[in-house]
């Protein structure tokens, strides 16, 4: 974590991450079932490493996202699922298939929208996406339904007799998407879906996500915003092709900061008191160090626990007993921006956008 | 199999969509041939300008105010712009531009003719366009063959009038004739003799007239096979020669007796008198023909069998068609794949149930029905409009032109394979333009290149597709074979390369 002020702390030493462990698996995993299995999947490009040792699964009905900075290898992984690429080492199935074999089947099963915009800027909204239903094989009569009713789920009804290079960027990202929903796919693979557009325009689209999960897809989807983390179910996090972790958000915050955090404010807290606090087991101790800062000295201090929870009550106890009158204590919940830069290794490790 | 034609449907649609939301390229790919013909049609001449000349006339006494003389004997054929008499000034002004061609008149013509030799007319000229080199060394070959021709008229024009001098001599014969039958009636048997010899030598000189003429008249049969009445007038002349001396040789005889029987005098006479008629014909057939038609007695007259009257525009326009379609086909292929590429499309592609195999028949549909249009509206403008002859079947017609363009596109295709930018397919496509201008037989004949440039040449769909169409629409009647088949074969050629190239990067992860 970085340090929140210019007074003088004790602060120990940075948490440090496992790199190479994997979260420990999201609460819904082991219910539902797997329609992304990869296994030991590495993609080279001649001698540049694209990705390395990939290992994770993704389930059914769940919001996927796959983080990590420009270049880190989240567009390289969701080529590899979808079988653009084929693996240098390793196994992905998908939907059972492998994708580098694909079966008409399997394409039928997932949609894909790229990280561009590829559709026609020549033809309207209503030709596009109508193009994009011939191209998966649906019938005139029954495209027709199905158009219309993906265009007024991306609220783009009205606009389609526009040409597509007459419509928004934004506009154009929603046509994307319905494009890549028009033959109902199981599975829909998105590449940073939010890239460039408006705030507004984000949470438009995680909220249209989450109904599609709500509907029973799956959605892996790639974003470098940091905060989009917690619109998913589970998160995969990125860096430089490897996969530093895969969680659920709050795993993923506890994972980033060894346990939760509490911030203690008291008007009268004494050095006895505190060491007496920093001794206790509940407190996250790295190289047998606890992990706490001031953030006002004498007054104010953030001190990493195993559970916020159960600690709390502790820690009042605790000061009760040494007379020492709280002002405030609470869970501190760090953002997402400050939990990656955690897992990434310190600020200069990564260029998450915030 | 449905599924397979929806998808192969999309693509037609969304080619021709594409195609159709483009109004100023449909305006210039419809408009732009059409204009060009007709400003081909109304603005070529179609002959070459006469040359501009300046004659350099020898500076010597001899030719000394001769200048109008010279001007008009020179100036067949040919714009006279200047006489001079500094060769070196008149070359000058020739590489300076402004004349074509600066004519020497030699000095020494006379004598070498005379010495039975060539008389040599220098002709410069400074030129570094063939075509246009080729046109003044022609033009030089028609001058002095128009010289020629005017030099033997003018001797023949001579010959004419020396013929009036035979006709002095059929005279004095005839004469000299009537007096023999006199001074025999009266028994002057003497003066008779004496008139014999007067007879004897207008004989000799007719003899050889009428032969030398004799001579120019059987010419004719090198023409081919003469008229009966022809083949009797020339029997009938050598036979009159060959009379005429033997009844002068028999009256001379006859006369030459001590006493001459007036009876076969009055005979031989009569003879005579039969011969000089006959000879009299042929003199006078020899002053009455043109001195042009002796100095040039045969002139090619060429006959055209083709059904119309040939145009450079209609000679052109069929070509002019089959090269548009062709370059506009390729350009479309070209590009076309390589847009997709570019957008990132193909990605998309890859992941969906669609096949390179179904792609490239939308594609190739798509294009076909819109060119297909497009060649229709050309075709009916050029005929319609411009005047050009549609002298064979339509549907020979609508099947090469159906040909050109899928094998042209299959070409287009085959390039967009090759190209990794749009730059580098328009680049292609503007080289396979330039190729097929150069050696197609568009407007250099196919003949003129060596046999591997010939072959090269026949991997171009526009090759096939000009001697097609010209052949349907000017000659009226299917071409060979040959043709179409080659088309078809190019079609299967291109498309198969294509198609495995596509394929190929289609797979590739």
């Amino acid at each position: 974590m970085s340090q929140p002020t210019s007074q003088p702390t004790t602060r120990s030493a940075a948490p440090t991450l496992p790199r190479t462990a994997t979260a420990p698996a999201a609460p819904v995993a082991p219910t539902r079932k797997a329609v992304i299995q990869v296994q030991h999947v590495s993609k080279s490009f001649g001698d540049t490493m694209g990705v390395d040792d990939l290992n994770f699964e993704v389930y059914e009905g769940e919001i996927f996202g796959f983080i990590g900075p420009s270049g880190s290898g989240k567009t390289t992984t969701m080529r590899l699922l979808n079988g653009i690429y084929t693996p240098t080492s390793g196994k992905v199935d998908l939907l059972g298939c492998d994708p580098a074999h694909p079966t008409r089947a399997l394409h039928e099963g997932f949609g894909y929208m790229p990280q561009q915009f590829v559709l026609y800027s020549n033809l309207t909204v209503y030709e596009n996406i109508n193009f994009l239903a011939a191209v998966q094989g649906l019938g005139w009569r029954e495209r027709k339904g199905q158009i219309e009713n993906l265009l007024h789920f991306v609220e783009l009804w009205d606009a389609r007799n526009r040409l597509a290079a007459n419509i928004s960027g934004g506009m154009q990202r929603r046509l994307e998407l319905a494009s890549s929903l028009i033959h109902n796919p199981r599975l829909l693979f998105v590449d940073e879906p939010t890239a460039g557009i408006d705030p507004v325009l984000r949470g438009k689209f995680w909220e249209e996500f989450r109904r599609l999960r709500d509907s029973g897809r799956t959605i892996f989807v790639t974003t470098q915003y940091v905060g989009e983390s917690e619109y998913c179910d589970r998160v995969g996090v990125i860096r430089k092709g490897k996969l530093l972790a895969v969680a659920t958000p709050l795993e993923l915050r506890r994972l980033a900061l060894h346990g939760d955090v509490v911030d203690l404010e008291a008007a009268t807290l004494t050095g006895e008191a505190v060491r007496k606090l920093l001794i206790q087991p509940f407190v996250v101790k790295e190289a047998g160090k606890p992990l706490y800062q001031w953030r006002a000295y004498p007054t104010t201090i953030r001190i990493h626990v195993t559970d916020a929870g159960d600690t709390i009550p502790q820690i009042l106890s605790l000061l009760q007993t040494e007379n020492i009158e709280v002002t405030s204590l609470q869970e501190y919940r760090p953002t997402f921006d400050e939990v990656f830069i955690e897992l990434m290794g310190g600020p200069d490790s990564g260029d998450p956008e915030a | 199999m449905i599924k397979r034609l929806i998808r192969i449907s999309g693509f037609v649609g969304k080619e021709v969509r594409e195609l159709v939301r483009q109004p100023r390229l449909l305006l210039s790919l419809l408009l732009g041939p059409f204009l060009i013909l007709l400003v081909f049609g109304a603005g070529y001449l179609g002959t070459a300008p006469r040359l501009r000349v300046v004659i350099v006339v020898p500076n010597t006494p001899a030719f000394a105010g001769q200048d109008a003389a010279i001007r008009t004997q020179f100036s067949k054929g040919v714009d006279v712009i200047d006489l001079t008499r500094d060769l070196e000034a008149a070359q000058i002004r020739l590489r300076n531009g402004g004349i074509d061609a600066v004519i020497a008149v030699p000095a020494d013509a006379a004598e070498k003719i005379g010495a039975g030799a060539q008389a040599i007319v220098p002709v410069y000229y400074n030129e570094i366009d063939p075509i246009s080199e080729g046109r003044i060394v022609l033009g030089t070959l028609q001058y002095t063959n128009d010289l020629n021709k005017e030099t033997v008229a003018a001797a023949f024009k001579q010959g004419q009038q020396g013929a009036g001098n035979v006709n002095d001599a059929l005279a004095r014969m005839d004469t000299a004739l009537g007096r023999i039958s006199d001074d025999l009636g009266r028994g002057q048997v003497q003066d008779a003799q004496g008139q014999v010899t007067e007879v004897r030598s207008g004989a000799g000189v007719l003899a050889l007239s009428a032969g030398l003429m004799l001579q120019l008249l059987q010419t004719a049969p090198v023409a081919g096979p003469q008229s009966t009445a022809q083949q009797q007038n020339l029997t009938r002349t050598t036979g009159a020669i060959t009379s005429l001396n033997s009844d002068v040789g028999a009256l001379q005889s006859e006369l030459a007796q001590p006493v001459p029987d007036p009876t076969r005098v009055r005979a031989h006479n009569d003879a005579i008198r039969n011969d000089l008629r006959a000879l009299q014909g042929v003199t006078t057939q020899f002053q009455k023909m043109n001195a042009y038609v002796l100095a040039a007695p045969f002139y090619g007259q060429a006959q055209n069998l083709a059904r119309d009257k040939p145009t450079f525009l209609n000679f052109y326009t069929p070509g002019v068609l089959a090269l548009l379609l062709q370059h506009i086909a390729v350009t479309l292929g070209a590009l076309s794949m390589v847009r997709e590429r570019l957008l990132g499309s193909i990605e998309l592609f890859r992941v969906s149930p669609i096949t390179p195999g179904e792609i490239l028949t939308g594609k190739y549909i798509g294009f076909t029905l819109f060119l297909a249009v497009l060649a229709a509206l050309l075709v009916a403008l050029s005929i319609f409009v411009l005047g050009v002859p549609m002298a064979g079947d339509w549907f020979w017609l609508a099947g090469s032109l159906l040909l050109v363009i899928l094998a042209s596109l299959g070409l287009g295709f085959g390039l967009s394979m090759i190209s990794k930018t749009e730059s580098q397919a328009v680049q292609l496509a503007m080289l396979t333009l330039l190729t097929s201008v150069f050696f197609s037989g568009f407007f250099l004949s196919l003949n003129s290149f060596i046999m591997p440039v010939q072959y090269a040449a026949y991997s171009l769909p526009v090759t096939h597709g000009i001697i097609s169409l010209q052949t349907i629409m000017l000659r009226g009647r299917e071409p060979d074979l040959f043709y179409p088949a080659m088309l078809g074969g190019l079609t299967v050629l291109f498309a198969a390369f294509s198609m495995w190239r596509f394929s190929r990067e289609f797979r590739r992860g």
